[in-house]
């Protein structure tokens, strides 16, 4: 019964947590989770019916079942591993989290960064159409400063160039500086 | 044959990828081994398929521990020829990512090797928590690959895409492991062999099963539980994406085909629920696929379509279900790693596989585009590809079930597959090409290395044109992606090159453009001449897929195998 308990409270807790935004109280979750599910191979193992393996003659009828322990080992490695992966994650992409409540669609699509700021590229468009330009800055998945930047100077040689849609990223620079601002007074108000 | 060969599967990728972990890197080592490795897997495979293909069991307790003890191994003809397909699919796979940067980076080789282990594993694994143990082994490598850049790019690939992965795939393990502990609870095993037939007797075993079949339908991308799919494959990089695609979500789909088959012994009281959410996954799948407007996002919502055709096999369960269901797992492996390759293809080459960004491939790659179009229509189930035989087999056996109302949705969801295949190509292969790559470098610099000759050709354009100055311009670019491996936008490089292409396009109204070139297509190409063969020849495939099921239906022979190990 405590165990049935103890793992449901758990479960509960990690739930609670798989519900936040930021990722790391979704790892913070998972941790609550693996546990609760590592009780759960206890209880598997009929631990109410069963007594410690201590002493010479032992009966395997009665003692702890040690399979359900193996398998607790051994999920334990794995979660604590796959912990560790997702802890570099939210590191590695602190501005990748969805903090927002509303995220336009177009920004879900992940566009690849290997190719370049976002704000510099096909999205610049897009960002400038946002009528947020807070919320479209903050979630474009670079450096605000970066992008603008990255607008900016694209600006300067799209005169010569004399490409349309060169210009359109003029646009986004300066939303992306709009974007800034506003993103940074968003954060403040969050806090 | 004897089982003890089984264990090699899993062994010699696993070791032989951890010491090339700890190999200094040479690229062409690394290239060579994985390589070779994994041909070496297809030959084996293909040695088993024929070792079982009068349908025998072979089976092997790991360590000689006796029945019950034992982890056992057990290899039929259904395993046997995913095993194939799966040497087959990596090996095409790891092919293409050698041409592609991330085929350089360190720890491709060491990564894939360690997946193919884990999937090697899963497939030939009698036991269900050593099941679980063998999805982590595949998942664990598959996080890295998830997030691998080229080198000397410094950071992460993409860090949005693969949060959602490893947390999607965390949630459904800890979940499947907790449906495994409750198998345990109630049975005291977790032996297939020993399970057999429980689930159907005992409704509290077919409880505690059922909570893993939902875990690995999450894995597999069931409606309504798929959109991870859809949002988090496009993010990676082509190869890796075209690997995944390949193995991830097939392995779930093995294992519900063998827990439902060995464990529920095909019941068929529980048979209508699956009928109705394979249903409705083909129909939603490919209604998502019409709505997407990125190449690879549009083939991953195709992919979550066919995972209920294929799924469907086993709701239909019978002789000609499964039997169908068991052919259009292996077309479907190959066809869709060809669709991701040459769309893939194109996005490495030409910097992205958004719909209408590139256009007119079909002029300069006509290859490439009789490549994607020979495998958009076997996906869409046209004769003579592979596809047809597969979703013809399919509906003569939902007829034969009386399956009506799934018959006609298979008709429907064909209908709209070609609708949106219709799309990606016209999108990107058909019409003219776009008039200049305006200083978009390609991603991972793959262009400038991989085909040297257009920086040179629109070089030459130019310099015939008006302007020499813009000549040596545009070659500059061109010279900091080999050289340098391309910082994201070069500041001055992105302007000069679009005023490069201006000049060029429009007055000497000369393709310029890089081409994909036939080195990057072969991959595609070879997948595509499969399906092809597998429709022309599908008797073959057809007669090993009804001795596989024969297998399923009848899982005497496999329980046998498995006690005598």
């Amino acid at each position: 019964m405590t165990l049935a308990l103890t793992a449901g409270l758990l479960i509960g807790g990690a739930v609670y947590l798989f519900l936040q935004r930021e990722m790391f109280r979704v790892i913070l979750g998972f941790i609550l989770l693996s546990h609760g599910v590592n009780l759960i191979l206890f209880a598997a193992g009929g631990a109410s019916r069963r007594t410690e393996p201590l002493g010479g003659d032992l009966d395997p009828d009665v003692v702890a079942d040690p399979l359900p322990q193996a398998f607790v080992l051994t999920a334990i490695v794995i979660a604590f591993s796959i912990t560790v992966v997702m802890l570099v994650l939210a590191v590695a992409g602190r501005r990748g989290d969805d903090t927002h409540d509303n995220v336009p669609d177009h920004l879900d699509d992940y566009p690849d960064p290997d190719v370049g700021p976002a704000a510099g590229r096909d999205d610049a468009g897009l960002v400038a159409d946002a009528g947020d330009a807070g919320l479209a800055a903050d979630a474009g998945h670079s450096t605000v400063g970066d992008s603008a930047d990255a607008g900016h100077s694209t600006v300067g040689d799209s005169a010569d160039a004399g490409n349309s849609r060169l210009g359109n990223s003029a646009n986004a620079g300066n939303a992306a500086d709009a974007g800034d601002v506003a993103a940074t007074i968003t954060r403040g108000a969050r806090q | 044959m004897t089982g003890v060969v089984l264990a090699l599967f899993v062994a010699v990728p696993l070791l032989s990828g951890g010491a090339l972990i700890a190999i200094p890197h040479r690229a062409r080592l690394h290239q060579v081994a994985l390589l070779t490795l994994l041909a070496l897997h297809t030959v084996g495979a293909v040695a088993l398929v024929l070792a079982t293909r009068d349908g025998t069991v072979l089976a092997h307790g790991i360590g000689a521990w006796t029945f019950g003890i034992a982890i056992p191994f057990v290899a039929d003809l259904f395993s046997a020829l995913m095993l194939t397909v799966t040497g087959l699919l990596s090996l095409v796979c790891a092919w293409f990512a050698t041409l592609t940067p991330v085929g350089r980076t360190r720890y491709l080789a060491p990564a894939v090797l360690i997946l193919v282990a884990g999937v090697n594993g899963a497939l030939l694994t009698g036991d269900i928590f050593n099941l679980f143990v063998f999805i982590e082994v595949m998942l664990l490598p598959s996080y890295a690959l998830f997030v691998l850049a080229a080198p000397r790019r410094g950071g992460l690939r993409q860090v949005a895409g693969a949060r959602l992965y490893i947390t999607v795939n965390l949630l459904t393990s800890t979940l499947f492991l907790a449906g495994v502990g409750l198998v345990y609870g109630v049975t005291g095993t977790v032996v297939l062999a020993e399970l057999a037939g429980l689930a159907a007797a005992d409704p509290t075993v077919a409880i505690a099963a059922t909570v893993s079949l939902f875990a690995l339908s999450i894995k597999a991308a069931v409606v309504p539980v798929h959109g991870w799919l859809a949002r988090a494959y496009p993010s990676t990089s082509p190869a890796i994406n075209a690997l995944f695609s390949g193995l991830h979500t097939k392995v779930a789909i093995y294992a519900i085909y063998r827990i439902y088959a060995v464990m529920f012994d095909g019941d068929e009281r529980y048979l209508w629920v699956g009928v109705v959410a394979f249903t409705l996954t083909m129909i939603i799948g490919v209604l998502g696929a019409v709505g997407e407007s990125r190449g690879r996002t549009v083939l991953a919502f195709h992919m979550v379509s066919q995972i209920g055709y294929i799924l469907m096999g086993v709701a239909l369960f019978g002789p000609l279900g499964l039997t169908a269901g068991i052919f259009y797992l292996l077309h479907h492996m190959i066809v869709k790693a060809s669709l991701f390759l040459s769309v893939g293809a194109v996005e490495v080459t030409h910097g992205t596989d958004r719909l209408g960004k590139v256009t007119g491939v079909a002029r300069r790659d006509p290859v490439l585009a009789v490549a994607f179009f020979i495998a958009a229509l076997s996906l869409a189930g046209l004769p003579p590809f592979s596809g047809f035989v597969a979703k013809y087999s399919l509906i003569l056996a939902s007829i034969d079930t009386r399956q009506i109302a799934a018959a006609v949705a298979m008709v429907v969801v064909s209908l709209i597959t070609l609708l949106s295949m219709l799309k990606i190509w016209s999108g990107m292969f058909w019409g003219r090409p776009e008039p200049a790559p305006d200083g978009e470098p390609a991603p991972d610099g793959a262009a400038a290395r991989v085909q040297p000759v257009p920086a040179g050709v629109g070089a030459t354009a130019d310099a015939g044109g008006t302007a020499g100055a813009h000549g040596a311009a545009a070659a500059d670019p061109a010279g900091q992606d080999e050289t340098s491996d391309r910082q994201a936008p070069a500041p001055a490089g992105g302007p000069s090159t679009a005023a490069a292409g201006a000049d060029t396009g429009p007055d000497a109204g000369a393709v310029v453009g890089r081409r994909v070139g036939l080195r990057l297509t072969m991959p595609a190409l070879a997948l595509a001449a499969i399906t092809t063969t597998l429709g022309l020849g599908g008797e073959v495939l057809l007669s090993l897929a009804e001795v596989a099921a024969g297998n399923l239906i009848d899982t005497s022979a496999y329980i046998e195998a498995v006690r005598q190990g």
